[in-house]
């Protein structure tokens, strides 16, 4: 989980893992067979070969279940409020934005609108505003 | 089921022969060269890495190329000057012999933040004061970027050069650790060039919230400028008390000298401070939640030893009891833009810090608080 405790973004059904749980299972088939017959045969170099297979499956399906690193993509959001009634605007931060500027009158009440707060949300990939 | 794998890969099988020959094969290879492809591989990572760096670092000093025009519009070309600034070493002071250690190098700390004004001054010559605030921020985001990938690029280099599998393998261990500073620099470097508040803004914020809640109470503020280099001193009165809110001059990227500010305040008050109260962001270790107000004692501020050794030093003579509020922030969120469970907690900050003056200080007194942080995006 983010830190915004959502899910990372990244999960879901790719090209890329089903090929490595197929790759994995396959793995997982010819590491058994090996094993087994090398076991029955007492024939070592194939358990060890069966092994080593066996445990390529392993690192397979780790890396299919992976959750690819993400950066946190962030928005950042400026806050403004009136200083006498309940008015408040939040907008993408502009630049010369800072925590207590004054903006300007209020529409509803003519008292001072100043910035509240400035803060960065984290945001998700199907968040992104299309370019 | 079994029979198909069996055949094509049973020790009696012909594909199976060549196995088992390919296996004692790869069994000496690992044997004799495991440690070279260990290096290998590490190796690459690294080269992936310095990649990204190299890209991050470019990409660092392009904005603030961009910045400087945009923000000072110079006569000439600024690349060559920013060039300079970005291979601008500081170099600490002797500790062979400690005695004077501390105002040595405050000194060329001093020194140091002269210099980054005149180079900012003659690069960005229409740039108004915070602006060129933020553009010295700005510098330094660029030039820790810029710094973090020479290094990585000389441990590769040596690495490679020497052959030396555990100089390769410290960088590859750290790897990760040094991505994420980096990244968090980058990030703070386009914080510092559009202005925006970043997570160790969290002390003068507080200043600031305490400040708004005093003046919607009726309270003038005393406000006096420069006690210090870049630090303001407003004066309220709370709750019976006389309360000095020390924080850098925002809205511009300073930290100031508040602990010379806390030094010529205590003394002009001929050492009648009932309480210091030192406001700042704390790194926090992984599993702690960003935000997280902790209390304690001591002089809470991160510098590089003068400020805090100023106050510490003031509070010895004056027999003052300091007390620290710290917010719980990862390295890299402190640079980074402010998150919403910083400013979150720095209106409950200046909550806790109104009781603890009630709690602690008795009606008449004088309080000195101190908001200490970066002030970029915070006015």
């Amino acid at each position: 989980m983010s830190d915004s405790g959502q899910p990372p973004v990244g999960k879901g059904v790719t090209g890329g893992r089903i090929v490595a749980v197929m790759i994995g299972l396959l793995c997982l088939l010819v590491g058994m067979s090996l094993l087994i017959q090398g076991w029955q045969t007492n024939d070592q170099i194939s358990v060890i070969l069966g092994l080593f297979v066996f445990s390529l499956f392993f690192s397979f399906m780790g890396a299919a279940w992976r959750v690819p690193a993400q950066n946190p993509i962030f928005r950042t959001v400026t806050v403004a409020k009136c200083s006498k009634c309940d008015y408040t605007e939040v907008r993408d931060f502009q630049r010369g934005d800072y925590i207590y500027k004054v903006l300007g009158k209020c529409k509803e009440c003519s008292g001072d609108v100043y910035v509240k707060t400035i803060y960065a949300i984290p945001l998700q990939k199907t968040q992104l505003p299309a370019s | 089921m079994m029979a198909l794998p069996l055949q094509l890969f049973g020790s009696n099988s012909d594909l199976g022969m060549i196995l088992n020959l390919l296996w004692i094969v790869m069994f000496f290879v690992v044997m004799f060269y495991g440690n070279a492809l260990q290096v290998w591989r590490w190796t690459k990572q690294i080269e992936a890495a310095l990649f990204k760096l190299n890209r991050m670092s470019e990409e660092s000093r392009e904005i603030l190329t961009k910045t400087i025009k945009d923000l000072g519009k110079p006569a000439e070309d600024p690349s060559k000057a920013v060039a300079s600034m970005l291979e601008f070493v500081t170099i600490e002071p002797v500790s062979l012999d400690p005695a004077g250690v501390i105002q040595r190098l405050d000194h060329v700390l001093d020194v140091r933040k002269s210099r980054y004004e005149d180079a900012v001054a003659r690069m960005a010559p229409k740039a108004g004061k915070d602006e060129a605030s933020n553009l010295e921020g700005t510098i330094e985001a660029a030039s820790a970027v810029y710094f973090i990938f020479k290094v990585v690029r000389h441990y590769y280099i040596l690495g490679k050069k020497t052959k030396n599998m555990y100089v390769v393998l410290q960088v590859s261990m750290q790897l990760h650790e040094i991505m994420r500073i980096a990244k968090a620099y980058f990030e703070a470097l386009k914080a510092f060039s559009l202005g925006k508040p970043i997570g160790d803004g969290l002390g003068p914020l507080v200043t600031a919230r305490m400040l708004d809640v005093s003046i919607k109470n009726g309270v003038k503020p005393i406000i006096q400028e420069d006690v210090a280099k870049e630090v303001t001193v407003m004066e309220v009165e709370l709750d019976g008390r006389k309360v000095l809110l020390i924080r850098a001059k925002g809205p511009g990227s300073r930290v100031g000298k508040p602990g010379e500010a806390i030094e010529r305040i205590v003394e002009e008050h001929k050492g009648d401070i009932s309480r210091i109260i030192m406001v700042d962001a704390a790194g926090k270790l992984e599993g702690e939640t960003t935000g997280d107000i902790v209390e304690g004692v001591g002089a809470a501020i991160g510098d590089p030893g003068p400020e805090k050794y100023k106050i510490e030093e003031v509070a010895v003579k004056y027999k003052i009891p300091v007390d620290a509020i710290l917010v719980k922030e990862a390295i890299e969120e402190a640079v980074m833009p402010m998150k919403k469970e910083i400013t979150d907690a720095a209106d409950k900050v200046s909550e806790r810090v109104r009781e603890i003056i009630k709690e602690r200080t008795e009606p008449g007194s004088t309080v000195i608080v101190a908001g200490i942080g970066n002030t970029v995006g915070v006015g």
